[in-house]
């Protein structure tokens, strides 16, 4: 009777132990998310700026906007003689809806490599592409990129965006003649796209 | 009054019985069995979710793969700049959260979290999620304490980030796993 009591007693000291040690521990779940999505690029469309002919001979500006039209003085216009013109086109591609940032770096449009006395002056940008509502004399975004760098903003509608740059051309009016018509020349400047 | 002290009357009498089978050929005296009932150890989620935001695939320019960290304080660190879809379109990033309950005043540990399961679809590939200590802290290692001391119920709480391992070309979309997390009095 004895032992049948203390095996009892133990019994229920050893399960009262155990209740409390039970509850030492405790887990919970949690959870981990992340979202792989589209790497931004950039895709050159077009060969860049191209001012076309201008005659020589007189200091002004020329500008280049929209691919299909240039503003400049009659005296450095060759009229129906412009040639070939158009603007540096490229396309960016990313996450849809997504904003991105673009920028042409400070100085990026000055190493000049055009004539002496030609200087590439800024990029002016059209950032919904070549559309015609933008004019030469009123343009919505304008950035001048030769002594600030110029900068703004797309957004990806359809993970794709068009982006375009014409550029103010600087002329001192006594450019060398390349050509039989005109000088040539090439200015790099670099585009570079993040997102926001 | 939550906490409770057995002052071992069930022991006591035991060792009071035992003394008396033999009594006539021994000595005895009395000894105490001391128990403290604590508060349970509870573990729960406030913000269980350890949130990556979005992320862009490393490119071929850096390395097989790339990682991205959020740690305990829910800062995020790309391996490569160019993994970072930007301030503007990172979404929501952050550690998830977990609230504790126990003995007031006493200290806890956290374990290593555990995965339990990854969604599959988009499927995760080599894609993988782990918990490192190193470069940056994800998960606590050192203990932590309960406020509030004893007989009272004591609260704390911690977080915890990870580390997410994504592979060139992994395949768009959002990922989700659970992950386990263990903590206990020490």
């Amino acid at each position: 009777m004895k032992n049948a009591i203390k095996l009892v007693l133990v019994a229920a000291i050893v399960a009262f132990a155990g209740t409390a040690s039970a509850q030492n521990t405790a887990s919970a779940n949690g959870y981990a998310s992340g979202n792989i999505i589209t790497p931004i690029s950039i895709t050159p469309q077009s060969s860049g700026i191209n001012f076309g002919n201008i005659v020589t001979g007189v200091a002004g500006t020329v500008t280049e906007m929209h691919g299909n039209d240039v503003d400049a003085p009659l005296t450095l216009n060759p009229g129906s003689n412009h040639g070939t013109l158009g603007n540096a086109q490229y396309v960016v591609f990313g996450q849809p809806n997504y904003v991105v940032n673009w920028s042409v770096a400070n100085g990026s449009v000055n190493n000049n490599l055009l004539p002496s006395g030609v200087t590439l002056n800024s990029v002016t940008v059209d950032p919904v592409g070549s559309a015609p509502s933008l004019s030469v004399a009123n343009p919505t975004a304008t950035n001048g990129g030769g002594a600030g760098g110029a900068n703004g903003t797309v957004t990806l509608a359809g993970g794709i965006a068009p982006l375009s740059f014409g550029g103010v051309l600087g002329l001192t009016g006594s450019e060398p003649v390349s050509g039989p018509t005109g000088f040539s020349g090439q200015n790099n400047f670099t585009v570079i796209v993040s997102y926001q | 009054m939550n906490k409770r002290t057995i002052i071992g009357g069930i022991a006591a009498a035991l060792v009071a019985m035992a003394g008396t089978a033999f009594a006539q050929h021994s000595a005895s005296t009395t000894a105490y069995a001391t128990s403290e009932v604590l508060y349970p150890f509870t573990l729960s989620a406030n913000s269980a979710t350890i949130n990556f935001g979005n992320i862009i695939p490393p490119s071929s320019q850096d390395g097989i793969t790339g990682t991205v960290i959020v740690d305990m304080s829910s800062n995020i660190y790309y391996q490569y700049s160019d993994m970072d879809p930007g301030q503007h379109n990172r979404g929501t990033v952050g550690a998830a959260s977990f609230a504790t309950t126990g003995e007031g005043g006493y200290s806890y540990t956290v374990s290593a979290p555990s995965i339990v399961s990854y969604s599959t679809n988009p499927a995760w590939g080599s894609m993988t999620l782990s918990f490192p200590t190193s470069p940056h802290l994800t998960y606590p290692t050192s203990s932590l304490g309960l406020s509030n001391s004893g007989p009272y119920l004591g609260y704390g709480g911690f977080n915890i980030g990870g580390m997410l391992t994504v592979p060139q070309g992994q395949t768009l979309g959002a990922y989700s796993a659970t992950v386990s997390v263990t903590a206990q009095y020490p």
